[in-house]
């Protein structure tokens, strides 16, 4: 089939167009939480939707409106453990991940066993996004990015030293909430294109590429963007011209592109060099 | 009538149940250039923290400007530089300009934007530094003594009555060094910009600040120099050859406090 017919059919353009919004929101929180050292809390956070998503089905409830509250508690739960328990931020994911992961094994078990429904958010199936799921991830996905552009010296000041933004008069607490409750938000909204197994990839893979190359936090936060977006493209015609996993199929190109990445620094280090 | 900036009083302050600073009271008045030095672990760098209302007394309290730290709304009468080695991550994809805009943008009201004016403001701090070529360039990409100066940058970016400097001599070179206590003299002198300045280079403080906060959990001393010099209770504290060596002022010598008088 030629290429552009593709772009004629309705689930391909809904695909596309949540995959572009739900990606570049991953990208950006994406160089926040890589370099701000919480790159697992999307993989913590991502065993909550799990968990979530069981009682959802279990109930008879469109999963996402059980998984957006709980997994948002969720992520203030990390924040409040590592502040009271004092604990690091690896080990208070760890805690959520796995009462998730347990939570969501215990209630599909009550349910009768894993059923093709689990499956399908496990490794997600953009190919299957509704015209609703497409209009909730643009709102919410351009709420995110416009409170994040609003707030862009805040956020790369606590980024770079939480420290000195906190005695620059920042509110470094309501920044840190917001950033969680955007992850939260994120990782449901991205279990639908790479499936909750895979959502840290799209959370992670742009930002470290963009890393390998980019020499400002700006440039940062765009080459991040621009690669989960091709990524999301590129895996959704890949999957389609060669029947595979879509999910799998995004997550492999990002995956390419940081191999890229990775070799154009080092190769134009030796020539410097 | 003197103005305090900050002022404390009772101050302790424990972590994990043990105490690091212990009935601290103190006040720095605007104009003064204060060198607080005392031996490692002796919470100097602690009780920076608690001016600034980034860590909250066990007991006591504090004010800045006449104001609780956490009620402080006015931050950009304040420069601060952090202790280098506890937050800096070298991969960190951010350019000299962008660090040193942030000592101006995160104090500026909602909506925070650069203008045009900060950026004349930008250049002109990056070249009394001597850092203003390299403003393009990533901070990873820069030597140890040049990222120092990045951050110095920061915190004197937007122009503060009242500078905060934990240790911000390490990694600068002894040239870069003399520049940059020449730098903070003249802010002193000319600007009337009052400087705390946590170090270890003694001798060096000496020939630039008006008063010595020598702390070990608790106030050892706290004056002018000349007082110091003529006190018979800091030579058994410090022994009259590390008095000496203070008093004279020579040079950056680095020397070893004692923890303790031994009464000798």
């Amino acid at each position: 089939m030629p290429f552009l017919e593709y772009l004629s059919y309705g689930f391909i353009q809904r695909a596309i167009i949540a995959g572009a919004f739900i990606s570049v929101l991953c990208s950006t929180l994406g160089v926040l939480l890589v370099l701000r050292r919480l790159s697992l809390i999307g993989d913590g956070l991502a065993h909550v939707t799990f968990g979530s998503v069981a009682l959802g089905l279990l109930f008879g409830v469109y999963p996402i409106y059980i998984s957006l509250p709980v997994v948002m508690a969720s992520s203030l739960g990390i924040l409040k453990l590592m502040e009271r328990a004092r604990i690091f931020g690896d080990a208070a994911i760890g805690i959520l991940s796995a009462i998730g992961i347990a939570g969501g094994v215990m209630i599909a078990s009550l349910a009768g066993g894993f059923n093709v429904d689990l499956f399908s958010y496990l490794f997600g199936n953009i190919l299957s996004i509704s015209i609703q799921e497409v209009y909730t991830s643009i709102v919410l996905s351009l709420i995110v990015l416009t409170v994040i552009v609003f707030n862009y010296h805040d956020i790369f000041s606590i980024t770079f030293d939480e420290e000195f933004a906190k005695a620059g008069g920042v509110n470094t607490q309501k920044l840190n909430t917001m950033i969680v409750l955007f992850t939260a938000i994120t990782v449901v909204l991205t279990m639908k294109v790479v499936g909750i197994m895979l959502t840290s990839a799209l959370l992670i893979f742009p930002a470290v590429t963009a890393f390998q190359i980019a020499r400002s936090f700006k440039n940062a936060l765009l080459m991040s963007g621009a690669v989960a977006l091709a990524s999301v493209v590129i895996g959704i015609f890949l999957s389609l011209f060669f029947n595979l996993p879509t999910g799998a199929s995004i997550v492999i190109v990002n995956a390419a592109f940081f191999g890229v990445a990775f070799i154009f620094k080092h190769t134009l280090s030796s020539w410097h060099d | 009538m003197p103005v305090k900036l900050v002022s404390i009083e009772n101050l302790s302050y424990k972590y994990n149940s043990i105490e690091v600073l212990s009935d601290i009271s103190c006040d720095i008045v605007a104009g003064e250039y204060i060198g607080l030095v005392g031996p490692n672990g002796s919470g100097k760098s602690t009780l920076i923290k608690l001016m600034l209302g980034l860590l909250v007394p066990t007991s006591g309290s504090v004010m800045l400007f006449d104001h609780p730290p956490s009620e402080m709304k006015y931050r950009e009468r304040i420069g601060y530089l952090p202790q280098k080695m506890n937050f800096f991550n070298p991969y960190f994809p951010s350019t000299v300009k962008e660090i040193v805009s942030l000592g101006l943008v995160s104090k500026k009201k909602f909506p925070k934007r650069l203008e045009d004016a900060d950026e004349h403001t930008i250049d002109r701090t990056l070249e009394m530094l001597n850092i203003a070529d390299i403003k393009d360039k990533a901070i990873g990409d820069l030597s140890g003594g040049q990222q120092q100066r990045v951050f110095i940058a920061r915190a004197l970016v937007n122009d503060p009555e009242l500078l905060l400097l934990d240790e911000p001599t390490t990694a600068l070179d002894p040239e870069t060094r003399e520049q940059f206590f020449e730098i903070l003299r003249r802010l002193n002198h000319d600007k009337k910009v009052t400087v705390v300045l946590v170090t270890h280079d003694t001798g060096t403080i000496g020939k630039y600040a008006s008063k010595l906060l020598y702390i070990d959990k608790e106030i050892v001393f706290f004056g002018g120099f000349d007082e110091f010099c003529m006190s018979g209770d800091m030579t058994k504290f410090f022994g009259p050859s590390s008095q000496h060596l203070i008093c004279h002022r020579h040079g950056p010598n680095i020397i070893t406090f004692k923890q303790r008088p031994n009464n000798d």
